[in-house]
């Protein structure tokens, strides 16, 4: 039988805080009463496949232990999706019932019609963010999302976790779980916060733990009222940490304990590094690095093998060797006894969270009047990870232009086609461009 | 460098399709609170680092970012030093 998070809340001090907002305070004896309201009035869900959207993060962190104890399945909804996508989701995962929940916790349950067969996803699904395509659904049984959380309970009542991110988001789905099984409390910033809003929050909470993005924790830090926050454990994910934000968040919350997660969304794992070094220690390479994962590199890319990574992807494909090994298109490095990262091996761009592919940017580059072709790829950046450069292969037309106006025109061209992230920073006009001998360019 | 900065600080605006324009910034301008975004930032960052040839966040005595203008200003004119 599947482990369901209202095991995990029955064992809970039910005086403990579960949620905190700017205004609101629920405890989980609050949480438990809900849920069995819940539970007894829509017991037709059971054994159902459902899908879920909330208007906001406070009221699907509220309605979420229910919505799990009665559905065979739960399809965490963003409410960013196109409904294309969505009604691909709903018939892949063979969705019964869509549960709504707007404003002031009013919900409202429709059914679909899709019968269920016995080959359909199940356990928990989220959408990726599909910042590289089209999103792909994947699917998690709980307590694989739960195996790298701590399930102490009496340490559990130290936390306060601040909420960065949506919870239908891996990210923000990652630090509720961790709060429902360990009975800590979460506290709640809404997605229209501003960031100076978001501390605030968290300090007048008391908030002690976050998880974010190095781009997060950077903007975090420039904010005035960062100071405020008394942090005694932080985590950074979903982008490569870099030395100086490592170093920042030592230096201002000193004492607290700093993690920097590496996962790979291609084969479903992760590992921590504490030592607030860029990077992962060489040895992590050995066999016996008690990470419960094998890692090796392999024509400088990172591939895993790990008893975890049997997540169910359900659309899209992984590249996996004769030994079992996943490919994660990291591109590393080792230097000296570090294994550094230097991107992806797609060339795709990661600029704060968001992946950009170059080949999309090179597509509208290339048709443009006075270029004759391009190269567009990552440039390391200290405050968003990296940012797009391009570097540019003029027509002779174009060359006996002003350089100057050239370069306006293509940034407006640029910017009529393509989202504000993807627009190059820089452009470079250069004679010549590194081509492979199967005529792609040379990426690096 | 501070006029450098602020010409720089336009241009990043323009980028992220900012119809602000500053003709000067005082030095206790918070610096989340202009119309510079994060990718704004950045972008700032690194026309900075090709007009100057350095990005003083990349290695940082003190590891500290800066939170209004004028702090962002000394940060720059401590690594050009």
């Amino acid at each position: 039988m599947a482990s369901q998070l209202l095991d995990y809340i029955k064992l809970i001090p039910s005086d403990r805080f579960f949620l905190k907002t700017g205004e609101k305070l629920v405890t989980y004896k609050q949480l438990g009463k809900l849920t069995s309201d819940f539970i007894g009035k829509y017991s037709y869900l059971k054994g159902k496949n459902c899908a879920l959207i909330a208007h906001d993060r406070f009221s699907l962190a509220l309605y979420l232990p229910a919505v799990d104890y009665l559905a065979d399945s739960v399809f965490l909804q963003a409410n960013d999706l196109d409904d294309s996508v969505v009604h691909g989701f709903y018939k892949k995962a063979e969705i019964e019932f869509i549960i709504t929940i707007s404003q002031h916790n009013q919900i409202d349950i429709k059914a679909i019609n899709s019968p269920k067969t016995d080959n359909s996803a199940n356990g928990w699904l989220l959408a990726t963010s599909g910042t590289t395509g089209t999103p792909k659904l994947v699917s998690y049984s709980l307590d694989k999302l739960l195996s790298t959380a701590q399930k102490n309970i009496k340490r559990g009542a130290d936390y306060n976790w601040g909420l960065c991110y949506d919870l239908n988001r891996f990210a923000g789905l990652q630090v509720y779980l961790q709060v429902v099984v360990a009975g800590s409390t979460l506290t709640i910033s809404e997605n229209n916060h501003s960031i100076h809003d978001i501390v605030n929050i968290f300090s007048l909470n008391e908030v002690n733990a976050i998880s974010a993005t190095p781009s997060f924790w950077q903007k975090l830090l420039m904010s005035e009222n960062s100071s405020q926050l008394q942090l005694n454990k932080i985590t950074l994910g979903g982008e490569i940490s870099t030395q100086s934000i490592l170093d920042a968040l030592a230096y201002h919350y000193k004492g607290a304990t700093i993690t920097h997660i590496y996962a790979s969304t291609e084969a479903g794992v992760g590992f921590a590094v504490k030592d607030k070094q860029a990077g992962f220690p060489v040895n992590y390479l050995d066999k016996d690095n008690s990470l419960g994962i094998s890692l090796k590199i392999e024509e400088k890319e990172l591939w895993v093998k790990s008893a975890r990574s049997n997540n169910q992807l359900l659309v899209g494909d992984v590249e996996v060797d004769d030994q079992g090994y996943v490919n994660t298109g990291d591109l590393v490095e080792c230097i000296k006894d570090r294994v550094v990262f230097l991107g992806r091996s797609s060339g795709a761009i990661n600029i704060g969270g968001n992946k950009v592919m170059p080949e999309k940017i090179e597509a509208v580059l290339n048709k443009i009047e006075s270029v004759n072709y391009s190269r567009v790829f990552g440039k390391p950046n200290s405050m968003l990870g990296a940012i797009v450069c391009a570097e540019i292969v003029l027509t002779t037309a174009g060359k006996s232009l002003d350089a100057k106006e050239v370069k306006k025109t293509i940034i407006k061209q640029c910017k009529n086609e393509l989202d504000t992230h993807e627009v190059p920073v820089l452009l470079k006009f250069v004679d010549s461009i590194a081509i492979n001998s199967t005529g792609k360019l040379i990426r690096f | 460098m501070r006029a450098t900065i602020l010409e720089k600080f336009n241009e990043a605006l323009e980028q992220t399709d900012k119809d602000k324009t500053y003709t000067d910034i005082k030095d206790d301008q918070v610096l989340l609170e202009t119309e510079l975004d994060s990718l704004g930032f950045a972008i700032l960052v690194a026309l900075l680092e090709e007009e100057l040839d350095i990005d003083p966040f990349q290695i940082m005595d003190e590891p500290v970012y800066p939170r209004t203008f004028g702090e962002f200003v000394a940060i720059y004119e401590r690594a050009n030093g």
